[in-house]
Parts: structure tokens; sequence; C-alpha cells
């Protein structure tokens, strides 16, 4: 991968992590600074321009580091709790709520792993008779930068010493050598976001395939690893619903039902400020954004009828409408 | 002054007549004669917002001297880091793709500065950052320095033919670093700013509150966007806004 610039906070110039990610990365310069947010943080900045050429920012998180869901949000544990690794994505979903939520689409590569240990660590001892579980990938995509982030390594790693805390690692990527390194864990949940063939071309620029993204579950399934179905967000319709009953027939031939370990369904949702943002940043895709936002009942009959469709299929125990 | 004159020259730019600092333009590009000192670099990036019809998101470029331990005379750069060594407030520009020019951090000081390190050293960058962020995106703010100074070499300042020639060496490499920019400015906002424009032209006959033309201009942006269509016969400037949002959203099918 090449970068114009990479941006490292003096503090962490040294560190094994960064290291280790400016050896396998092409740059144009270092340039240090004393915060990330000098970089990431400046509002005038305009995403768009910045994501066709994205640089990389390798920084320290301080603060913050692991927070709780929304407290409706689970795939079936009594505690959730998410953190980010590294903001920003390398995929340019339309729909995604990160061009809302950051000035900057430079990557942030949070490099302090032994900090975020740290802070799972205590959650963990603190929750001995709770199953928790921790998700990843919400902030950018866990698996797509792994050859340079090494996430997979670290964490698959550090979660297989517990049996109580639970890792979801949500991707589109198809990049699943990483996990093959390991013994399947029993307390990882590789999960992925799909979408039907004409969705993803219509929103999920730079992303993988169905197809491809199917077989890579269908390989890690085999592996012995659990997986995940994120139908995250969903854009049914009236028009699109045989299409979706499709996709689904698709997926359950080709997977064991059986050994899924969690499905989600969840329609898009954007707080109001970042939907504001992106529409001024993207406002070619104001009109998609308007029926995205759509509430209506129609779309809730699809959701449901897709909804029991899955039920043919999986366990109800294991299908979540977030 | 003289770094001005061989842009001035190459650009064909003409003068403007205004009171503070001297302005020169052409259809594309003005030119704004700043002077020394940060201050009155940030005071040129106001002066110049307003005299030119205080367009948002132009592209900014500051163009001066600086000094430099090692680096040759004549030799430019395209400024990465900015540090205002005064308040040590700190700006990082953006920098495109394939950018020709070598890069370098430059440190904006109050007086003239002879200890040379590996920065450059000028006294108008920082002043020209912290204004332009109130006009532009970061993207398209930028400074290029050219070495006038080093330990051990400095041109003649006084020498206005020097000073000249040593810019029109690079004029061509600047040119194209700003062609590449305007090219990325054009992409992006050239459809945005062409619809804007017949937005504007739409709201002059009509009469609306604040609300009112706010949640109109929303959908007629839109309506423009999505059918990239520029007929409008289906507004009526003498029926209602709801009626005119309505018939905007039957064309749409919202």
């Amino acid at each position: 991968m090449k970068f114009n610039n990479v941006y490292i906070e003096r503090e962490i110039l040294k560190s094994f992590y960064t290291k280790n990610i400016l050896d396998k990365i092409n740059y144009g310069k270092i340039i240090l600074c004393d915060k990330y947010s000098e970089v990431f943080n400046p509002k005038n900045q305009n995403f768009r321009i910045q994501k066709m050429n994205p640089n990389i920012i390798l920084a320290k998180k301080r603060k913050k580091l692991i927070f709780k869901t929304p407290e409706d949000y689970t795939i079936g544990f009594e505690k959730n709790f998410y953190f980010s690794h590294m903001l920003n994505c390398v995929y340019d979903c339309s729909y995604c709520f990160l061009q809302g939520m950051f000035n900057s689409a430079n990557y942030l590569v949070f490099v302090n792993y032994e900090d975020y240990f740290k802070e799972i660590e205590k959650i963990i001892k603190t929750n001995t008779n709770n199953r928790i579980c921790f998700f990843s990938g919400y902030d950018c995509d866990s698996l797509a930068l792994d050859y340079l982030t090494n996430f997979v390594t670290n964490f698959v790693d550090f979660f297989s010493r517990y049996q109580n805390a639970f890792l979801e690692i949500r991707t589109k990527s198809v990049n699943i050598k990483p996990l093959f390194k390991f013994k399947p864990s029993k307390n990882i949940i590789i999960a992925y976001s799909i979408n039907p063939q004409s969705v993803i071309e219509k929103f999920e620029e730079k992303t993988p395939n169905f197809e491809k993204r199917l077989n890579a579950l269908k390989k890690i399934q085999e592996k012995g690893w659990n997986i995940g179905l994120r139908f995250d967000p969903i854009f049914i319709s009236k028009k699109n619903k045989n299409e979706y009953l499709i996709f689904l027939e698709r997926i359950f031939s080709k997977l064991d039902c059986s050994l899924i370990h969690s499905v989600t369904i969840g329609k898009f949702r954007m707080p109001e400020v970042f939907l504001k943002k992106i529409i001024k940043i993207r406002p070619e895709d104001s009109y998609n954004f308007t029926n995205f936002i759509k509430n209506n009942i129609e779309e809730e009959m699809m959701i449901k009828h897709f909804y029991s469709n899955i039920e043919k299929y999986v366990n109800k125990n294991k299908i979540f409408y977030n | 002054m003289s770094e001005a004159k061989a842009f001035i020259d190459y650009y064909s730019l003409k003068k403007k007549k205004t009171s503070n600092f001297s302005l020169y333009y052409s259809d594309m590009i003005s030119l704004t004669i700043c002077g020394i000192g940060k201050i009155n670099a940030a005071m040129s990036i106001v002066q110049t917002f307003y005299e030119f019809k205080q367009q948002k998101n132009n592209i900014w470029i500051n163009f001066g001297v600086a000094g430099n331990k090692k680096e040759k005379i004549g030799s430019i750069f395209l400024v990465d880091k900015v540090i205002d060594n005064e308040t040590k407030k700190k700006r990082y520009p953006f920098i495109l793709d394939n950018c020709k020019i070598n890069q370098n951090s430059c440190i904006t000081y109050n007086e003239p500065n002879f200890n040379y390190t590996n920065n450059l050293s000028d006294m108008e960058a920082s002043g020209f950052f912290f204004g332009c962020e109130k006009y532009s995106s970061k993207e398209f703010i930028h400074s290029i320095k050219i070495i006038s100074d080093n330990e051990k070499k400095k041109i003649n300042f006084f020498n206005k033919d020097e000073v000249k020639s040593m810019v029109l060496n690079k004029i061509e490499d600047i040119d194209t670093f700003i062609k590449k920019l305007y090219s990325t400015w054009t992409n992006y906002f050239e459809k945005k700013k062409k619809i804007e424009n017949i937005i504007r032209n739409i709201l002059i006959d009509y009469r609306l509150t604040f609300s009112e033309e706010k949640e109109f201009r929303r959908w007629l942006s839109m309506y423009f966007y999505h059918t990239s269509n520029e007929k409008i016969n289906f507004l009526d400037n003498k029926k209602d806004i709801q009626t005119n949002i309505q018939n905007i959203k039957k064309k749409l099918g919202v």
C-alpha cells in the first residue's frame, strides 16, 4: 500500500508496532506530530477529497479505549462493549456513518494494543459471572488492513485466554488468511456485513462482491470458526424483496446453518448531524439518503418477511433485530 | 514584490486598485502582495476574500522566500507542516497524490531568523494558514517556498532581477502543481457550483421565509443532482411553496 505521507505521534515513533507498519508500506515522508488530533480533527477538511488519496496516521489512543454499546444492541450476550483499533476504512460505502462522524478520511491506526488489552482485561475481571462481548470493526473494517495492523494476530491470541469474553470481528473483507494461523477459537465470531450484489454495486464501492464474501464465510466456517451474518444496513423494499429472498437461499444453501453463531438485521440509521454533514459533502447522494431514512410501514413489513425467512434456516434465538 | 513579478508576467495579471494591499488578477487567478510578516499575511487573506466575491472553498497558495540550513538557493518546497514559532500552533496541509515538488516543514518567525535548521524558516506561512482556514478546505490551502538563503549564502534581496529569475526557473513546476490542484477542485466543486448558481437564480423569483427557502433549496438540490436535468417548467412561483415542493417530489418519485 502506498501513502504520500505517514503522520506519526512523536511518542510512538519507536514503538514495535509503528516500525512493523512502516516496514510494510510505501510512503513519501514521515511527518511527526504531537497528537493525532492535530492532523485528524481540524474542521476545515473535506472527507470526500481526502478519500481519493488518504494518508495514514499512527497514534496512541490515550482515553476512552473501550465503550459500552447502546443498551439494546446485542447478539445474545449479557454485556456488550466495543473498541476501535483504527478509524476509517478502505471501502467507500455511500451509507457509511464514518464520513459524517470524522472530518478526515486519513486512516488512523492506534498502535498501543497493550493498553487495549489492559482495559479489556479490567472489564473481563469485573464481569466474571457474565458472558460479555467486545465488538470490533465499527469505526473501520477489522480485517481489510490486517496485513498492516496485525489486529487478528494480537487480539485473537489475547481473547483465546478468556472463557467468558467474546470478540466479534466485523468485516466485509475476504482477507481471511491471518485467521488460519490460529486454531479456531470458540470465543471469536467472524461477522460479515452482507447485502445482495445489486445493493453492493449501488452502495458499497470498493468492497468484495457477494460471492467472494460468501466463499470467505464458508471457508471460515469449514475451518471451525464461529461465523455471524450481519444484514445491517438492509435496503429491502417491495422492488427488491425477491432478490433478498434468493440471496438468503443462496447463503443458507452454502453454509451450515446449525453452526451459525448469530444473525443480525438492522435498518439504515444515522444521527441527524452525521446525515446533514454527509449530504453536504456528497450532495449527489441526497436522494438515496432521503429514501434510506423513510421510516415506513412497507419497509417494516418487508423486514418482518425477511426475518421470518431467516427463521426457516436459523434458530430464532440466534436472530437479532437491532 | 520581486517574487510576485514573475507570476504577474507569467499569468498576465492586471492590477486591481485597492487601498491596502496590491492585488493583481485575471479571470482565473488573483495574486495579493501581502508584504512581510504573519499579520500582513492573514490580513491579506481577508482582503482578498472580500475583494473577489467572497467565494468559499477556493484554492489558496502562499508563495514566498524561506531560509534553510543546507538547501540550495532557488530550490522550491511544498510545506507539509507549519509551526508558528510564537504560539507553537501547527497546521498540516493535505498533500495531493503525485506531487512533484519536494516537501518540507516550515517554522514561521516573528523576526528574521538566521539560526538555520533543517526546517524552512519564513515570516508569513502560519498567518497565511490560520487566515485561509476560515475560507477554504485544508486540501486547497498550500504554501510553496523558494530558498533565498542558507548557512553559506543568500541572494541579494534588493536585486529584483535576481529574485525574479530565481522564481522564473521554477515557475513551470509551480504551474503544474496549481493545475493539478485545480483539476481536483474542478472534479469536486464544478457541478456543485453550477447547481448552486441554478438554485440561486430560481430563488430570485420567490419570496420565502428562511425555513421555506431552506426546505425548497434542499429539494431543488436533490432534484438537480439526481436527475441532471435543468428543466424546471414544473415549478411556478405564483403557487405556494409546498405545492412546488410536492411537484419536485413527484418528479423524483419520492
